[in-house]
């Protein structure tokens, strides 16, 4: 009897939800998939709410492991593939049963019938399985509401699946990562702008980062660890994530020299948006992700947060605002970048962090402090000096800069 | 542009005569030392002829000479090593808080395990008073470390008398001495102490391998395996790793006199080009070893003026340690009697037989140009 190990990968359900855009998301859930598993195309298998990817028991740890970090993943599970009938389905059956390796143990077994024409009804399977299981293991006993195992079977058209509850694993949810088109994160080496680009990113946007490095107010360290925080994030991406290091020391001088301190950190902020927002311009970014958070920083008050949004019209996207720190924490920790995000190199504001900084700027009072600053050229200054990196999990490698003509 | 580079203390570049010595036992013996054939013998053969002649410029036997991964792994292996040995006979162990933080490290987890530590004040450069020391040494006092050449100041201890003064107080006690800084740079005696690490790397050799000198004490062994070096360090012995670091020392002790000569009139050089940028404070000793100076540009950040000089090819340490409170002020200078403004903007230029007058000379050009710079800077953002 043919019976073959996959993976069988549940969709987030709001992906089911979907109406005509469906198949475009699913798609792109497949290509991703396959992309972390590094598997070819064919080794995917399409059907409704469901992914099946063929994978060798030598492949089984690692895709497993690879999976987690795939967004539009709800769950997913090792199974075995059987023929669709019974018998074979029982063999499949007590093949889960058995691996679970219990003594004595409650259990249950669901079917789920996709193929409606399948001769016989959901019930009925579900009691002649089970019967199956009772016989191999005569200690076992049935419990149909919390059972320590169950053993899900699901005939489809042309196969049938097996596999167990002790063996589902949960996916990281969300939309898969270019669903929702392309975004820029601001990335400080801080905890939260790696956790926003997080969060962003399943939502479906593909996201690459924005770095500002204050050379030599910050040292190269400051900016491999930004480097070493995309490395990270480009796992959950599943795509090499391109990160544009921009210079920024000339601005902060200028702004040291001419602007009162109280001011500095939304005026950096405000550089920094035309800054990004030049490079979105030029290669189509959609959205500028940030880890802004309301009342964590003296600079993140409403008020201020106005005042740093009135210089550029753009779209911002704050995944964070309303989080606890801890609750950041607790993100930054399961994405993998909180170790990195607290060794010791600072970000380029801590070189020019004011004694008092406003907590009530107004965008005029930002405009008329800028009036005395040549923003367009220093703008043009950062743009310019960007270095762009293309960051994997285990290589970064500097590209050439692509053309920002229309920035 | 060749890179300036001045931080030496914290690693040195590979020696030429070191990465040949290398190069030929990685390609020839590559048996394992304890391997009973031929191919076995060739690699105990390189292996013994290294130890030979790192125990001839530690002044000891080479039986005496223990290689491990490093100085770090040394120190440890003594302290822990002595102390786990000693233990009936004390449990205290008296140091300096201007220690490299290896020793400091081994101390507070000694400490952890219920250790009795004693540090010594020392004066503005790392130096112990000898009256002091002599106090502080008890009945009970099991261990004393005391490192040769402070890294960041460059100040030297006479590790021989330090010796003396604790044997005389309490014969039984153990005296270690950590010379990574020292050892290669400068003769050594290691006679005139129990326990001596070095490494490799500081003195041009390769990374990933040192030696302690255990000269008729007890150690414990930390590690346990195939019983290689005296049962202190089982693991298959590094060949060539052990080749390179002693034709480095080879290199390092050949022609030294002349060698530490030149060192002394550039580290002059050096010492008379940075005044004029005004406001500069030397925190090193005038009888430092030459191959450090540590200097306060005050007014500005040392980090920031680390960069700047790194952006004009020259590049220098902030000090061996980086923790988020203290950022970029070494433990060492923070555990020694000085302003704290000075501590903030101090620089450890460390120098080595690779070193030239015109080395010397960008490097002070390039502070002439990025102190005031930064200065300027600094009182804006004040």
């Amino acid at each position: 009897m043919k019976m073959n190990r996959l993976i069988l990968v549940k969709d987030a359900p709001e992906i089911g939800l979907k109406g005509k855009n469906r198949n475009r998301f699913r798609q792109r859930l497949i290509q991703n998939l396959l992309r972390a598993a590094e598997l070819p195309a064919d080794r995917a298998r399409d059907e409704p709410g469901r992914v099946y990817l063929d994978v060798s028991a030598e492949e089984m740890d690692g895709v497993l492991d690879a999976l987690g970090r795939v967004f539009g993943a709800h769950a997913f599970a090792p199974a075995h593939r059987t023929e669709p009938d019974l018998d074979a389905a029982g063999e499949a059956c007590l093949r889960v049963a058995e691996a679970a390796g219990f003594q004595n143990a409650s259990f249950g077994v669901r079917v789920k019938r996709a193929d409606r024409s399948f001769p016989v009804s959901s019930n009925e399977a579900e009691r002649h399985l089970g019967a199956l299981i009772l016989d191999r293991f005569p200690s076992w006993r049935v419990d149909l509401t919390a059972p320590d195992l169950w053993v899900y079977v699901e005939f489809r058209h042309g196969s049938a699946y097996a596999y167990s509850s002790l063996d589902e694993r949960a996916g990281p949810g969300g939309m898969p990562v270019g669903a929702s088109g392309r975004a820029l994160a601001l990335l400080s080496g801080g905890i939260d702008s790696p956790a926003a680009a997080w969060m962003a990113m399943r939502r479906g946007l593909s996201v690459d980062a924005v770095h500002f490095h204050s050379f030599p107010f910050t040292g190269e360290k400051a900016k491999e660890k930004c480097l070493n925080l995309a490395r990270v994030l480009s796992r959950w991406k599943t795509l090499p994530m391109n990160v544009y290091v921009l210079p920024f020391a000339e601005t902060q001088t200028a702004a040291a020299e001419k602007v009162d301190q109280s001011l500095w950190t939304l005026l950096f902020r405000r550089m920094m948006d035309r800054a990004a927002a030049r490079l979105m311009k030029a290669r189509r970014y959609r959205a500028l992700i940030t880890g802004d958070n309301l009342g964590q920083v003296a600079s993140q008050t409403v008020e201020n947060l106005a005042a740093m949004d009135a210089a550029v019209d753009m779209l911002r996207l704050r995944p964070l605002i309303a989080y606890d720190k801890a609750d950041t924490i607790a993100l930054a920790r399961r994405i993998g970048t909180y170790e990195i995000s607290i060794l010791p190199y600072e970000d380029c504001c801590t070189a020019f962090t004011p004694k008092q900084p406003k907590t009530k700027a107004t965008a005029r009072a930002l405009e008329q402090a800028e009036a005395a600053l040549p923003v367009e050229a220093l703008t043009d200054a950062s743009v310019k000096g960007a270095q762009m990196y293309r960051v994997r999990p285990d290589s970064i490698e500097e590209a050439d800069m692509p053309d920002l003509k229309n920035a | 542009m060749r890179p300036i580079y001045l931080d030496n203390n914290a690693a040195a570049p590979l020696a030429p005569e070191a990465l040949a010595a290398m190069t030929q036992a990685a390609q020839d013996a590559y048996g394992n030392p304890s391997s009973l054939h031929r191919m076995g013998v060739k690699a105990s053969r390189v292996l013994e002829d290294a130890r030979a002649c790192l125990a001839r410029h530690f002044g000891a036997e080479p039986r005496e000479v223990v290689f491990t991964s490093g100085a770090t792994e040394s120190v440890n292996m003594a302290l822990l090593g002595a102390a786990k040995a000693l233990r009936r006979q004390g449990n205290r162990i008296i140091t300096s808080a201007v220690e490299h933080e290896s020793t400091l490290a081994v101390c507070k987890h000694l400490h952890s395990e219920g250790h009795q530590i004693d540090i010594l004040e020392t004066d503005a450069f790392g130096r112990v008073c000898p009256d002091r020391l002599a106090a502080a040494v008890q009945d009970d006092t099991i261990l004393a470390a005391f490192g040769h050449v402070n890294g960041e100041l460059g100040t030297i201890r006479p590790i021989g008398e330090l010796a003396q003064i604790v044997k005389r107080k309490n014969r039984r006690a153990v005296f270690f001495s950590d010379g990574a800084q020292a050892f290669g740079k400068m003769p050594v005696n290691a006679r005139a102490v129990d326990l001596y690490a070095a490494s490799a790397h500081k003195l041009h050799g390769p990374r990933g391998i040192g030696a302690l000198v255990v000269k008729g004490v007890a150690v414990k062994p930390l590690l346990f395996g195939g019983g290689q070096e005296r049962g202190l360090r089982p693991g298959t012995e590094n060949a060539p790793g052990a080749a390179g670091f002693a034709a480095a020392v080879e290199a390092a002790y050949q022609d030294m006199p002349a060698c530490r000569e030149r060192l002394r009139k550039l580290r002059r050089r050096f010492l008379d080009a940075i005044p004029p940028i005004g406001d500069v404070r030397v925190n090193s000793p005038d009888d430092a070893l030459e191959t450090t100076v540590n200097a306060a540009f005050l007014g500005v950040p040392a980090e920031t003026l680390s960069h700047a000089l790194e952006e004009r090819g020259v590049y220098v340490s902030t000090g061996s340690a980086c923790s988020s409170t203290k950022r970029g002020v070494s433990s060492v200078l923070a555990a020694l009697p000085m302003p704290e403004a000075a501590r903030r903007s101090s620089l450890r230029f460390s120098f080595s037989r690779f070193t030239t007058d015109n080395c010397i000379d960008r490097a002070a050009a390039a502070l002439r140009e990025a102190v005031p710079k930064l200065r300027q800077l600094y009182r804006l953002a004040q």
